[in-house]
């Protein structure tokens, strides 16, 4: 019944076609246009962008916040993770629930929460004055740290949920069981836990960095034109200078990276016996 | 015993982290005061109150509640019938058609928005509500696509062998037994579409234009001009519009198998 | 007791608010193969895992020869345990997982081997130690378990319903083998059944519980003709 192939080729086109027109093509020439230069091919573009300082600024710090995001969160996402694992079945649900929540809520909102925190009349300003650590606020907003716990807050819910899923397969009492041939927890995390849960962490992995390297709305709240990342600058760029030569050029790094993490993914999901 | 105790420390202090800064909104949009701070200086619904009547509110959340009804409706329309093929058959180019369907996740919005304004918009001369109309369907696409998709393979193909032995079409099969067993699987791509497109900020942040913004991007604009407490009550009302209508698709729909 | 290898006094386990085992005296001699027998919920498994360490005790004490391990952790205790579902760690072959708590104990290498080898042939697995335990049967994952747990030279070796998943004909070889590691070695042996003739065949001792207590404690015969309970008499017999 499912045998005519062509059948099945027209119910798919509609979707295909339409993302491929819409959305494939217009994409492809922004990201040829950086190697057009006065209508012949070349890559001195990519050179020109390559060696101003502040690009390079932007790139190494969008590249740091990233591991550093994903590193935080692993670690964080494992302890939870364990946590969460040892729950019984009702709280785990509603735990499970609570930690996904985030993820339906707008960026927009769920950054902007660190306004109030971090601004100069916010939580922790009061705090510190309040406990006269010192006479003056701080600036905590548009600094890499508030990028940083923008970031993580974002995207630490995909690294738990990637987690609990990978451990939730553990075998039953396998941790029990090494810890009763003498294994301490670090050696339990070290030699069973890790190694079987590689593919979790590969995927929240992947997940968190990609997304700290392709965030836009926390950068530009928490980050402003103090602390540009990748696509803020993309937008400076745009927005200010027309320049769409270093849209074309940042563009095209960002998806080299998304989708180099993407099949980095599918190496590693694929290889699971 | 202390593991349960540190169990439930840890699990405490990353949710407060998590969900902590949603209270936080919450409270500093019921500030009485005139500047954003937490605790808040009094309290007082003005500031709630004050987001219904700012008519660029108003404008941006009708288009965004246009675009997220009407682009996820469109989308579930290619997206249905591409699930179906990609499951049931074994087409031609399968892998290269998923690829395809599935690149606007990969693609970071804010290079979608930008190619789209200036190649496809500016060319063609595109009205501003089209083109983020034909942005927002091609984001949602791939979620639609994906969710229906487990849905449909969680059905066996031979009860519409079955219906059309017995004398269906194979529309008619269709209609009568896929759809109804996917109707949830349905609902569950339409939701988490509707949520997509509704909190989408990138893609909309070229495209939109003065007069013509949806409504996470007008609360940027807003926010560069005036801290006022208004975006952290608008915040929080979109957060628990999101808030309830996943809480309303879990309890109905059993919502998280899909996802 | 003096001869008392294994103490339990006095102890109360719980799960939060729900009490599964109280007031549980028990003293196990060195050598012994004792059984802990009742239907499920009866505290049976909560007694052994609290005695592995895997549990901690709301109330009075565990010692093992002669030295106090209440509050001892679960790899610190030198007991061995043999999960009912193996437990054995898929990511490792069957050499690999017999050596696992070798490795952490740092032993050297050769060491390693020799007692591997040992523990392997023990169990007549030697053939397979380069398999992982997916690709092999429900008999052999056992014995592997058994032998990982052996190689550790435990003080007290913990069975969780050591014959349960087995067919019968399985049942009456891990039987035989357990009783000639017993004899062999002889080992403290612990272990958990729902099953009464398992218990009759196996134990020196039999320890019935119900509900959280010792219904009664003594020899196969004791349990079989002189059952103390109402409960205990149901418990035995036949039909």
């Amino acid at each position: 019944m499912f045998q005519n192939r062509n059948e099945g080729l027209a119910l798919a086109l509609p979707a295909a076609v339409f993302t491929g027109l819409l959305f494939l093509l217009p994409v492809g020439i922004l990201l040829s246009e950086p190697f057009q230069v006065d209508g012949q091919w070349s890559i001195q573009g990519y050179v020109d962008f390559a060696f101003k300082p502040l690009n390079q600024v932007v790139f190494i710090r969008t590249l740091k916040l990233g591991f550093l995001v994903a590193f935080t969160s692993a670690i964080i996402g494992y302890a939870c993770a364990f946590c969460i694992i040892n729950l019984d079945g009702k709280h785990r649900g509603r735990v499970f629930g609570m930690v996904m929540l985030p993820l339906m809520i707008s960026p927009v909102a769920r950054t902007y929460a660190w306004i109030v925190i971090l601004g100069r009349t916010g939580i922790v300003n009061d705090t510190i004055i309040g406990l006269g650590l010192s006479d003056t606020p701080i600036r905590l907003l548009f600094t890499e740290t508030a990028v940083f716990l923008g970031l993580l807050q974002l995207f630490l819910p995909l690294m738990i949920i990637s987690l609990v899923s990978s451990m939730e397969n553990l075998p039953k009492d396998a941790v029990s069981a090494a810890r009763v041939l003498g294994a301490n927890w670090f050696q339990v995390f070290m030699r069973i836990i890790l190694p079987l849960t590689k593919d979790g962490l590969v995927l929240g992995g992947t997940l968190v960095f990609t997304g700290s390297l392709t965030a836009y709305i926390t950068p530009a709240i928490l980050g402003g034109s103090k602390v540009l990342m990748l696509e803020t600058l993309l937008y400076q760029r745009v927005n200010v200078a027309n320049d769409f030569v270093s849209a074309g050029i940042i563009a095209t790094i960002l998806i080299l990276m998304s989708f180099g993490a993407n099949i980095l993914l599918k190496r590693v999901a694929g290889t699971r016996s | 015993m202390t593991s349960t105790w540190i169990s439930r420390m840890i699990i405490f202090i990353t949710l407060a982290f998590l969900i902590g800064p949603f209270f936080i909104i919450v409270a500093a949009g019921l500030s009485a005061g005139d500047f954003l701070a937490f605790p808040p200086e009094g309290l007082s619904l003005k500031w709630y109150i004050k987001v219904f009547e700012v008519e660029s509110f108003r404008e941006s959340f009708a288009l965004s509640m246009f675009l997220a009804v009407f682009g996820t409706i469109t989308a579930l329309f290619l997206g249905v019938p591409a699930a179906y093929a990609l499951s049931r058959y074994n087409i031609p180019y399968g892998e290269t058609i998923k690829t395809v369907v599935a690149a606007p996740i990969i693609v970071p919005g804010i290079i979608v928005g930008l190619a789209l304004l200036r190649y496809l918009v500016v060319p063609l001369n595109l009205t501003i509500t089209l083109a983020l109309f034909l942005a927002h369907t091609a984001l949602v696409l791939p979620y639609a696509v994906r969710v229906v998709s487990s849905s449909l393979n969680n059905l066996r193909s031979d009860m519409e062998e079955a219906a059309v032995l017995l004398g269906c079409s194979r529309i008619g099969a269709f209609i009568r037994v896929v759809l109804p067993n996917i109707q949830s699987g349905v609902l569950a791509a339409f939701i988490l579409g509707f949520v997509t497109s509704f909190n989408q900020v990138p893609v909309s942040l070229f495209l939109s234009g003065p007069g013509v913004r949806t409504l996470p991007i007008d609360m940027l604009s807003y926010m560069e001009i005036t801290y006022d407490p208004s975006v952290a009550a608008l915040s929080a009302l979109l957060a628990l519009m999101s808030v309830i209508i996943i809480f309303v698709a879990e309890k109905f729909l059993g919502f998280s198998r899909y996802v | 007791m003096s001869n008392s290898f294994v103490s339990l006094q006095n102890v109360s386990l719980a799960y939060g608010k729900t009490v599964a085992v109280s007031n549980l005296d028990l003293n196990v001699r060195k050598g012994e193969l004792i059984a802990l027998l009742g239907p499920s919920g009866c505290g049976k498994t909560t007694t052994m895992r609290a005695i592995a360490g895997l549990m901690s005790l709301h109330s009075g004490s565990i010692s093992i020869d002669g030295v106090d391990m209440s509050r001892t952790p679960a790899n610190k205790r030198g007991i061995g345990l043999v999960f009912q579902s193996y437990a054995l760690f898929p990511h490792l072959n069957a050499f690999e997982n017999v050596a696992f708590g070798l490795r952490i104990k740092k032993f050297s290498t050769p060491e390693i081997a020799t007692r591997v080898g040992k523990g392997l042939t023990m169990v007549g697995l030697s053939h397979l130690a380069e398999r992982k335990p997916q690709e092999m049967s429900g008999g052999q994952q056992q014995r592997l378990s058994l032998a990982r747990s052996l190689v550790m030279e435990p003080k007290v070796l913990l069975l969780d319903e050591p014959l349960s998943n087995l067919d019968a004909r399985l049942r009456l070889e891990m039987r035989t083998e357990l009783q000639r590691v017993q004899r062999d070695t002889g080992i403290t042996m612990i272990f958990v059944t729902h099953d009464q003739s398992e218990a009759l065949a196996l134990a020196d001792r039999i320890v019935l519980m119900k509900n959280g207590v010792i219904e009664q404690l003594g020899t196969p015969d004791d349990l079989y003709n002189r059952p103390a309970t109402a409960f205990a008499a149901d418990f035995y017999s036949v039909g």
